[in-house]
This record gives structure tokens, sequence and C-alpha cells, in this order.
């Protein structure tokens, strides 16, 4: 499958930060990104991740890498 | 650009370079060849030539309207030249300037692209290849246009043409020039595609 086709992957973090009580910019300072890449990836823009990135967020977050991000065919 | 020497400053700098070599060019390449050809600038045209160093050539070899000034190296003039010769003697030193022009505004665009702190922007990878190009065909063809010049320019005097040196040779040092400029191209377009790969990337 080509790279371009990969917009079925869709980000939790909405869902994530409002059951921990947090905000994007609080993430962001937490995880080490700027809020604008965090809001990037919160709000669908993102094309790719940096398993650094997803690893200090499941780490902030509680979860598992499956818990942040899902497919749908 | 974080991270790296080169700010906001330098590349002000690199565009006011890049327009006061656009001012000289149009002036001194450009302008004043057309001034020349116009007719607006004496009524001689001179090139410099190479002579001949067999021939006996007099201090001031001169036939007609056709004189020759120098040793091993001279300047060919053509008094009451016609505006072809004009356009044949300015030929040379119009195209290069022209190149010249071309290329700079070129490096314009790219320097735009630098101040922003893009220097992999979609474009300068192409205009760095036309800018390879450009070198490399000036440098091809200015010399052999210098040396028909001067052989059309001398004919009419057959002593004249028997001591300048007619044939060409084409500069090295510009030829390698355009070859790493082209290689500099093929790294941007890698750098421009390493860009894209990164845009959005969290």
């Amino acid at each position: 499958m080509p790279p371009e086709d990969a917009g079925a992957i869709t980000v939790r973090l909405d869902r994530l930060l409002e059951e921990r009580g947090l905000t994007v910019t609080e993430l962001a300072a937490r995880v080490g990104v700027t809020p604008v890449n965090l809001s990037v990836l919160k709000n669908g823009r993102a094309k790719a991740i940096r398993f650094s990135t997803l690893s200090a967020l499941c780490r902030e977050l509680g979860c598992r890498p499956g818990d942040l991000l899902d497919y749908e065919p | 650009m974080s991270g790296t020497w080169w700010g906001r400053t330098e590349g002000r700098v690199l565009s006011g370079v890049l327009w006061v070599g656009l001012a000289a060019v149009g002036v001194l390449g450009v302008a004043a060849p057309v001034a020349r050809i116009a007719g607006l600038a004496g009524r001689e045209v001179r090139i410099p030539v190479a002579l001949e160093e067999a021939a006996a050539v007099p201090a001031a070899a001169a036939h007609g309207r056709v004189a020759l000034e120098g040793a091993r190296e001279g300047e060919l003039v053509v008094a009451d030249p016609t505006v072809a010769e004009r356009v044949l003697a300015e030929a040379p030193t119009l195209l290069a300037a022209l190149s010249a022009v071309a290329v700079l505004l070129l490096l314009l665009r790219i320097a735009a692209a630098f101040r922003k702190g893009d220097a992999f922007a979609p474009g300068n990878a192409g205009r760095l290849a036309a800018v390879a190009l450009l070198v490399g065909i000036g440098t091809l063809v200015v010399p052999p246009v210098r040396a028909l010049a001067a052989d059309r320019l001398a004919a009419p005097a057959p002593e004249v043409e028997a001591a300048v040196v007619t044939g060409f040779s084409v500069p090295m040092a510009p030829l390698l020039a355009a070859v790493l400029i082209a290689a500099l191209a093929e790294a941007f377009r890698y750098g421009a595609r390493l860009r894209e790969d990164t845009e959005g990337l969290v």
C-alpha cells in the first residue's frame, strides 16, 4: 500500500487528554514537543510520529500505543 | 534556521551582495554594450585579442579602418564600425552578461528561500540545476563567439587578420564550477525529498 494511503490512522489524543484532565500545553511540556506539533498530532494532521514521541506520550498518559492510535480500514 | 550560524542577517547580506552584482552586471555588461552598439559611446569598437607569437606585428599595425595595438595580447580596433560590426564586437560581452544576469536572478530566488530558513524549498534544486546549465553553456559558447567576432572584424585587413589568433580554448575552471553546481543541485534535490518526508513529522 503506498504511504499516501496511511490516512486511515486516527489519533485518540483528544479523548486521552480529556480523561487525564490535561491540556495540550501541559502534555507538550512533559513530552518535550512544541504545543503546535502536539496540536498537529491531536487534530489528525500529522503524517508521521517518532518512536521517541510515541514513547513519551505513552509514558506521560500511562497508556499503550494502541490506546493512542487506531486504524480504520 | 535554528541550530546553524546562518540567520536573517546573513541572508540579507547575501541578497544585498547579489543585488549589487546584478546592478554592476546590468550596467557594465548589458547597458554599456547596448550603448556601444547604438553608437552612443564613441566612433570605434575595441575587442581584446590574442596575437600570433610568430607574427612580426608592428607596434601599431593598421589597414584602412582596422588597426591592431599591442604585442602578445592586444586590442582590435575598428574605426567607424557598422551596426553589424558593433553587434559582433559586443556579442561575447552581452552573452556572458545576460547569462550572469539570469544566474544572479536565480540565486536571488534561492537567497530568498534561505532568508525564510527554507533552503530546501521546492524549486531550489531546479534553480541550481539551471545555474549549472547557464554556467556550462556560457563557458562553452562565449569563447567561440569571441573568436568568431575577432575573425570577422579582422577580416577586412589581411595583415591584422594574420596576426590575430582566431582559435579559442574553453576555460576549465568555469566548467568544473558548473559540474560542482550540478552536483550541489542534486544534493538539494535529495534535501527537498527529505524535507517532504519530514513534513508533518511529530
